[in-house]
């Protein structure tokens, strides 16, 4: 009877990716139960003796438990990559260049739910001043439109960068001149170049006139960040900057207006908001605010007057990386909807 | 009652395409069994937000009948909330 080795690699990822959300869903419990503590109306000896050993024995165990699924998953990962590289002969073109395993089709990331892959024009103009263009009289913003991923922490970081400096995403995207494009990322600092078609699926993040360079940039993360596009659903744009420029991200809570400015000065910014209360517009069909709950976006700049208002009073530009629904906000009301900040710092 | 694009599924934050229409999917929740969804909808004769229930289709002039098939609930610590959206041409 002949002897089996190796492994089916799609069922070896899709359990990592399933240890990997187990080990999420255990440290969410963890934090869960430890807010559920912390607000309990429990007073006394007892509930002191019963907080102290959850923070100094249970929930340990918990954190614990959730970063052995963590390091099962990227075990089970690096397991399918080195099965795909061996069935790939070693790899084939188009693959990272830094010698990682390559996925099975590098050119072409799995699309998924997505509608399938259409062909799009090959020369796409990498000029900063298409990258970067006037949306309004009053500011600039980055040519990107989100699609059907939930990948508003990478495109708001991508749109962040090229806003700060659109040379560098022209730098770092480069048409070969044979129906490709070659993407340098980084991991761990290291550039990491992948090459993909010039195709995307149907519903995929472009620009104002179609496919451009986000489109390409999400076509090279989604090879980076697994191989599949439904690899970018949910993220933080930290990671984003790690992945683009090789720096080092920063992941802040809320900052007041003078402390992004700071952010600001030294690289891209991108902010998150907060989950807003489904109840407050349920019941009422109101509209209500125009912000996106927890959904990521890229810092434009301050104004001492609101653009579009005239309103009086310091105001921050927060740009929708879906092309649309980009708005000027006071301090406070930016601090009633936003409580996270990313950044890194970029040398222009 | 012909299905112009989808059904589509796609998480709160994205924003998918049906008929040529740009759809933001702004928020979505069930709450005692009814689903709605808070959508940025950008079709050609103008952008606008809209609440739509479950059941209760809204007619999108030059585009068809926007439908919310279902809401599904956010996995914590995994994917968030997810709407799953059809386009038909309205009913006669």
């Amino acid at each position: 009877m002949p002897q089996y080795l190796g492994a089916n690699v799609d069922e070896l990822r899709e359990l990592g990716r399933f240890f990997d959300t187990s080990g999420q869903q255990l440290s969410s419990i963890g934090s869960t139960l430890t807010t559920r503590i912390m607000r309990s109306s429990w007073e006394g000896p007892d509930n002191q003796n019963f907080v102290t050993d959850w923070h100094s024995r249970l929930n340990p165990h918990l954190t614990s438990s959730a970063n052995a699924l963590h390091s099962a998953a990227q075990l089970l990962i690096a397991n399918a990559l080195e099965q795909e590289a061996a069935s790939d002969g070693g790899g084939s073109a188009g693959g990272p260049s830094d010698g990682l395993p390559r996925s099975t089709n590098p050119l072409n990331p799995d699309v998924g739910d997505m509608k399938d892959y259409e062909p799009f024009d090959e020369e796409i103009s990498f000029d900063p001043n298409d990258i970067r263009f006037y949306g309004t009289d009053e500011y600039m913003r980055p040519d990107v439109q989100q699609g059907q991923l939930g990948d508003c922490w990478f495109l708001s970081g991508a749109g962040a960068i090229a806003l700060y400096d659109p040379e560098f995403i022209e730098e770092h995207v480069k048409y070969n001149g044979d129906g490709t494009y070659t993407v340098t990322m980084y991991r761990d600092g290291k550039p990491v170049e992948i090459t993909v078609e010039a195709s995307a699926p149907g519903d995929a993040a472009s620009g104002m006139r179609g496919p451009n360079w986000a489109t390409v940039y999400e076509k090279a993360a989604a090879d980076y960040y697994g191989g599949e596009y439904s690899d970018l659903d949910g993220g933080h744009s930290d990671d984003a900057f790690e992945a683009m420029t090789g720096g080092d991200g920063r992941r802040e809570g809320e900052l007041n207006f003078d402390s992004i400015k700071d952010r600001l000065a030294d690289g891209p910014v991108a902010v998150a908001s907060e989950r807003a209360d489904p109840f407050l517009w349920f019941d009422t069909v109101d509209e209500g605010s125009e912000v996106v709950g927890n959904h990521a976006y890229m810092v434009g700049g301050f104004s001492d007057t609101n653009p579009e208002t005239g309103a009086k009073g310091e105001h921050i530009l927060v740009i929708n990386p879906w092309g649309i629904g980009d708005l000027w906000l006071t301090e406070q009301e930016y601090k009633d909807n936003f409580s996270t900040v990313y950044s890194t710092e970029m040398d222009k | 009652m012909t299905t112009i694009d989808g059904p589509i599924t796609a998480e709160q934050g994205s924003q998918p395409t049906l008929g040529g229409m740009r759809v933001g999917i702004m928020e979505a929740a069930t709450i005692g069994g009814v689903s709605k969804a808070k959508l940025l909808l950008r079709p050609e004769s103008g952008e606008r937000i809209v609440v739509i229930t479950a059941g209760e289709p809204i007619t999108i002039e030059g585009v068809g009948s926007l439908s919310l098939d279902e809401v599904i609930p956010e996995v914590e610590g995994g994917s968030k909330v997810r709407v799953t959206l059809s386009l038909t041409t309205p009913e006669a």
